[in-house]
């Protein structure tokens, strides 16, 4: 029995978490006291010491130290204010209008918007949190399926993590040992294929269950006339003008990626005040929100990161490396058996956990093959996209539940996922046979000749 | 001998093949050279203990031992610094003389006793580059509000000379660079430069870093499981440490020029520091260790002798290595 | 039980406070980061210590809202089950899951996290950043959040205890 432990503790672990999670107690929590448990357990069988733990207030440490965690509760405060202020549901509207007797307009919408906020973001907590309060409301006060309103909210929010800039793309580079600007350009287009596939997807489901995406009724429906058109157009300048913060700050070199989060987050403070729609009661529940949100994300992670380091303690990470010897050698094989793999360890392991064990572990077989790592790296993150999104435990949908009203329900969520992760692997399969998608098109050429660098290397060296 | 199994972290993550790979090497050959009997398990950062925090977590027998570079903990104490890099220290041949021979190794083995660590020199990454910029620096005028990411000592002299360290957020470093949100970033050398692709967003790369003329990594061992350990693993666990001080050099040089060479020919643009610049960092960085020292007796004490050791160093060096060097630079073309 | 809900009260009440003042660092740090950027960009003002206050500021706010967080319910939970749950089941397993999950969590970070906390403040730790800040205010967030997270557990406790009490009083007598 013993000995049965000491060999399996690490799939013992993951079983153990996903009951202990379905009981129901907040996720954090549970992912702290399971990483504890398991450490006494690890302790009585002698495979751990307890020194470990002293690591414990610098695990915690290290998250509050990481600056690029900022764009949680800029870009979810960017979001409350936006959506408190009524302005997001204007823009909403006002496309959706645009749309108007277009069934799926809302949807389209949405994965247009969650595109255009991905391109801000490559924080997925932040994109997801604020396009579900922005978004799941107004699509179930027009009629929307309950299960189609959360999948395209989850779907187009985990966008941030493909589109760039993205944390994930930022990680892997640095796994890979790619560059980051060669990952951003391999992603682009794998990326808006994505958001294509969503909008056809959508498009499908408007001929086949007409009645899930309806129309915007036409007593609802506002006729453009020119004047119209002109306040359709004025309500599109503010969010213009957002994004302009957010991204265009970024691109004139005035703000880094994290601070974009910030100034679109002052902006919408400005634009609501302007606006004569910033009250201040709507500030403090904005800021009251946010602070609670970024709090329960944070948690979740400083109890991922407990439950991390019994999980290397135990030597977890060495089983999943018994998991890839003996990996089939011919290079489909090899990339269709990864794909599974990366797509069944997503069920228990989150996207960080996944970047720092199995990839490492899969580069030398993969430079061994002759893989191109860039199109590698990318199919990798679009697959990893499914661990935000998998039932139950999918990140994204932690966060689309905390973030939406009460009425949408929790299967609601699980069962609109699922279509969304299918087009995401029926992407990775794409990208899998037509690997030009991810060309860089940055692989500068080498300009000079050997004698050239010799004479500028000899000049050099004087 | 008795079985003995250790857990190491490394403060350097595996991409980076020539740092990780030294605490690699050294655990191999650990395990070669006791017949397997002293195993050590080696951990990436951020899986056990983050890469900054070895100092403290080698000290409290979280990890047993951690591979890492002293100058990330100059914020205990700057005395850390001189067990790694200063700004204008000393070459690598230069801070092993001092570490192996000089007064370095009493003088840090001191400091870091009251950490509860036994300190081993493990590797040194030889004289670094300065890093990527934008737009081109020729005189101290230059430099002013110039936003750079350059952290510890180097930092504080650049900001003496008037230009703005910013510590951004590392997964910013590249789009703020590519966007000139900042100016310029400083990272290690040619082959570890490369593969993160500085040279696509940045044009100029200047030479050398006289904020870090080495880079010596350490080896941190927990002082009670020293003391435990018996005297033939001592012995096997120093020699290994040894062999990886030079298989990092001997790593470096033997990477580096190829990949130089590589940026080079894809339109990369070296420019050395104007001696102008150089000399007034040189300045700039002798009044900031007057400044610590002035309130730090510990730092004076080992400052002073490091001082001594280095000048004497490169007036001897200059009377027939750097010579040698000249002609042979000069005989090749 | 009276002081216990005395206790418990006013353990609520301080989170509260705490929560309406801290929440105003959402927007100060969000001024400050655009500030910063606008700063840099146009009058090439800037320093290391602004840009650690950020993170300073939202180390604030995550730990220091733990409390309130936890008394609002605001941690996201798997309700696969848990909304089938019937409301004894609830209190039950809210009680269990202070007792087992927070508390012992909170008393090892707090323990630890002290520790760490007097070890920077006594050596004065700096941030090693060119102009950065020192470093206890930091290290002091970690075990002062957990202590206002274990306190509202406490309270969680004592407020599920005294509901589980009134509806099982209740049950016999709804069946009568
Ligand atoms: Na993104
Ligand atoms: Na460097």
């Amino acid at each position: 029995m013993q000995e049965f432990l000491v060999q399996n503790i690490a799939p013992i672990m993951f079983g153990c978490m996903v009951l202990m999670l379905a009981i129901g107690y907040p996720v954090a929590f549970t992912l702290a006291a399971h990483g504890l448990i398991f450490g006494v357990i690890g302790l009585s069988l002698d495979l751990l010491s307890p020194s470990i733990y002293l690591s414990l207030p610098d695990r915690i440490f290290s998250v509050m130290s990481n600056e690029t965690l900022l764009a949680i509760p800029f870009f979810t405060f960017m979001g409350l204010i936006l959506e408190r202020s009524g302005m997001a549901e204007e823009l909403l509207e006002t496309i959706g209008q645009l749309f108007g007797s277009v069934r799926g307009g809302l949807a389209y919408a949405v994965i247009f918007v969650g595109a255009l906020l991905a391109a801000t973001t490559g924080v997925v907590a932040a994109s997801v949190i604020s396009m579900s309060l922005i978004s799941i409301p107004i699509m179930m006060r027009y009629g929307y399926s309950h299960r189609i309103a959360a999948g395209v909210v989850a779907a187009s929010g985990t966008l941030a993590q493909i589109l760039p800039p993205s944390l994930v793309l930022i990680v892997m580079a640095d796994q890979l040992g790619k560059s980051v600007g060669d990952m951003y350009a391999g992603a682009m287009w794998p990326s808006l294929g994505l958001v294509g596939l969503y909008a056809l997807f959508i498009a499908c489901v408007s001929i086949i269950w007409p009645a899930s995406v309806p129309a915007i009724p036409p007593e609802h429906r506002v006729r453009f006339d020119f004047k119209g058109y002109v306040r359709a157009g004025l309500t599109l300048i503010p969010p213009l003008l957002l994004i302009f913060l957010v991204l265009g700050t970024i691109f004139i070199g005035l703000a880094t990626p994290t601070e974009g989060g910030a100034m679109g987050a002052m902006g919408a403070v400005v634009m609501a005040t302007m606006r004569k729609r910033l009250s201040m009661s709507l500030l403090n529940q904005a800021m009251h929100a946010t602070a609670k949100l970024t709090c329960f994300v944070i948690f979740i992670l400083i109890g991922a990161r407990v439950f991390s380091l019994t999980l290397y303690a135990v030597d977890g990470h060495l089983w999943v490396e018994h998991l890839l010897t003996g990996l089939p050698g011919g290079r489909i094989s090899f990339l269709v058996f990864v794909n599974f793999l990366i797509f069944f360890l997503a069920f228990f392991l989150d996207f960080f956990e996944l970047a720092f064990i199995v990839v490492p572990l899969l580069v030398p077989v993969a430079n061994a093959l002759d893989i191109d790592l860039v199109w590698f790296g990318v199919m990798i993150s679009l697959n990893l996209q499914t661990s935000f999104m998998h039932p139950p435990f999918g990140f994204s949908l932690f966060f689309l539940r905390s973030a939406a009203p009460k009425e949408l329900r929790t299967t609601d969520i699980y069962y609109g996922a699922i279509p969304f992760i299918l087009l995401q692997l029926l992407m990775v399969a794409i990208l899998l046979f037509a690997p030009e998608i991810a060309s860089t098109g940055r692989t500068a050429g080498e300009l000079l000749k050997p004698s050239a660098v010799d004479d500028v290397m000899n000049s050099l060296s004087q | 001998q008795p079985a003995i199994r250790w857990r190491m972290t490394s403060s350097f993550p595996k991409t980076l093949d020539t740092l990780f790979g030294t605490s690699e090497f050294v655990c191999r050959r650990v395990s070669e050279m006791t017949d397997e009997k002293f195993q050590i398990q080696l951990f990436a950062p951020g899986e056990l203990v983050a890469g900054n925090a070895v100092l403290d977590a080698v000290g409290k027998g979280v990890v047993d031992a951690g591979h890492t570079a002293s100058n990330y903990y100059t914020g205990k104490d700057p005395s850390f610094a001189f067990d790694s890099v200063v700004p204008f220290g000393m070459n690598s041949r230069q801070q092993s003389a001092w570490m192996i021979m000089g007064d370095g190794k009493k003088l840090m083995r001191n400091l870091f006793k009251e950490q509860n660590i036994y300190n081993v020199p493990c590797g040194n990454i030889g004289t670094q580059m300065g890093g990527w910029f934008r737009k081109e620096i020729k005189t101290v005028a230059d430099l002013k509000g110039l936003k750079i990411r350059l952290p510890g000592l180097g930092g504080d002299v650049m900001a003496k000379l008037g230009a703005l360290p910013q510590q951004i957020p590392g997964s910013d470093i590249y789009p703020a660079l590519e966007r000139g949100t900042i100016d310029a970033v400083e990272w290690i050398g040619p082959y570890d430069d490369e593969k993160l692709g500085f040279n696509q967003v940045a044009k100029y790369y200047y030479t050398p870093s006289w904020w870090e003329g080495g880079g010596q990594c350490s080896m941190y061992v927990n002082l009670d499981k020293w003391n435990e350990l018996p005297k033939e693993y001592r012995a096997v666990f120093e020699a290994a440490c040894a062999e990886g001080q030079a298989y990092m050099q001997a790593m470096y040089d033997t990477l580096n020029p190829p990949a130089l060479r590589r940026l080079i020919a894809k339109g990369t643009q070296v420019r050395p520091f104007s001696n102008e610049i150089m000399t007034s960092a040189y300045a700039a960085a002798e009044s900031i260790y007057e400044e610590i020292s002035a309130k730090n007796p510990r730092f004076k004490e080992i400052y002073d002798n490091w001082k001594a050791f280095r000048n004497s160093q490169i007036q001897w060096l200059g009377v027939a290595e750097r010579r040698f060097d000249n002609m042979m630079a000069t005989v090749i073309r | 039980m009276n002081f216990l809900f005395k206790l418990s009260r006013s353990i609520d009440a301080m989170n509260l406070r705490i929560g309406v003042c801290v929440k105003w660092l959402v927007l100060v740090m969000a001024a400050l980061s655009a500030g910063n950027a606008l700063l840099r960009k146009l009058f090439d003002i800037g320093s290391n210590a602004l840009l650690e206050t950020q993170w300073y500021m939202f180390a604030a706010v995550f730990l220091l809202y733990a409390g309130l967080t936890l008394c609002e319910q605001g941690h996201v939970r798997v309700d696969l089950f848990y909304r089938k749950y019937s409301e004894k089941q609830k209190c039950v397993l809210d009680i269990l899951g202070a007792l087992l999950c927070i508390l012992p969590l909170s008393g090892l970070v707090i323990y630890l996290g002290f520790d760490v906390f007097w070890t920077a403040f006594a050596d004065g730790e700096m941030s090693s950043n060119s102009g950065g800040l020192l470093i206890w205010p930091a290290r002091l967030l970690v075990p002062l959040g957990f202590i206002l997270l274990a306190l509202q557990a406490a309270s969680e406790i004592i407020k599920n205890v005294a509901k589980l009490k009134t509806l099982l009083s209740a049950a016999p007598q709804a069946k009568a």
